[in-house]
């Protein structure tokens, strides 16, 4: 009985083993558990697609330049919406803010090398594709 | 032959019989021996020889799905961790999100 004992109690623990071996070997990267513990969108991209910092602060620049653009594309939507205008000129407004929107995420994966620029627009295109303009955000966002 | 002539050869018989056991040198080495292999047998050592072929499939089986289920669920929560990640990157870049967060 001791001997069973024995031999299962080391069974269990190579399971053990095994499972955290594997686990710590095939989760993210430290850099990016704190980024995404943070919450802080800007850092996770830095570390996910292994921006030197040259290019985090071309991309970053480039975001802050885009935030102009994009606050005018937002105030004619707003404006479009308070001013009672047709859903179709909404609609059309925010097909031109997601277009850009588009158009920014694409100059952004050509900062990145090619595979994490693919990588990237991978990711981030269907989301603008289904961007819902009204949806409030779930998540808190450090800039 | 009488009773008391008859006691007499006996005990005659008894005091001239000699008992000469034959000497065995390695008999005590050989009682520890026969108990060490016993012990032996009954350790854990002995007793993993013995389920060689069960404990073994068993420790096989045993890392293998350890190890998958590690990958799986490390797999799992860093693909959870990305989509909420873009989805909160795309609002970060989003100037209508940013507002009405505010």
């Amino acid at each position: 009985m001791k001997n069973l004992l024995i031999t299962a109690g080391i069974i269990v623990a190579l399971c053990g083993l095994s499972y955290s071996s594997f686990y710590a070997l095939s989760r993210d990267s430290a850099e990016v558990r704190q980024a995404v513990k943070a919450g802080d969108a800007m850092e996770w991209l830095r570390s996910e697609f292994h921006l030197t910092d040259g290019q985090y602060a071309e991309i970053q620049s480039m975001h802050d330049g885009y935030y102009v653009e994009c606050s005018i594309h937002c105030a004619d939507i707003m404006a479009a919406q308070e001013e009672g205008k047709s859903a179709e000129e909404v609609t059309r407004l925010e097909a031109i803010c997601e277009s850009a929107m588009a158009e920014h995420c694409r100059l952004v994966a050509a900062v990145m090398n090619t595979s994490n620029g693919a990588r990237y627009l991978k990711i981030v295109m269907p989301r603008i594709a289904d961007y819902d303009h009204h949806e409030a955000p779930s998540l808190q966002i450090n800039r | 032959m009488s009773k008391n002539d008859h006691d007499k050869s006996l005990s005659t018989l008894l005091s001239d019989w000699q008992v000469s056991p034959t000497t065995e040198t390695h008999f005590r080495h050989e009682v520890w021996n026969r108990i060490g292999q016993r012990q032996k047998e009954s350790a854990w050592p002995g007793y993993l020889r013995s389920h060689a072929a069960t404990a073994v499939s068993l420790a096989i089986f045993a890392t293998i799905l350890g190890g998958v289920t590690g990958y799986s669920q490390a797999r799992d929560q860093a693909q959870e961790r990305r989509e909420a990640m873009a989805t909160a990157y795309v609002k970060s870049i989003d100037m209508s999100a940013q507002m009405a967060q505010r």
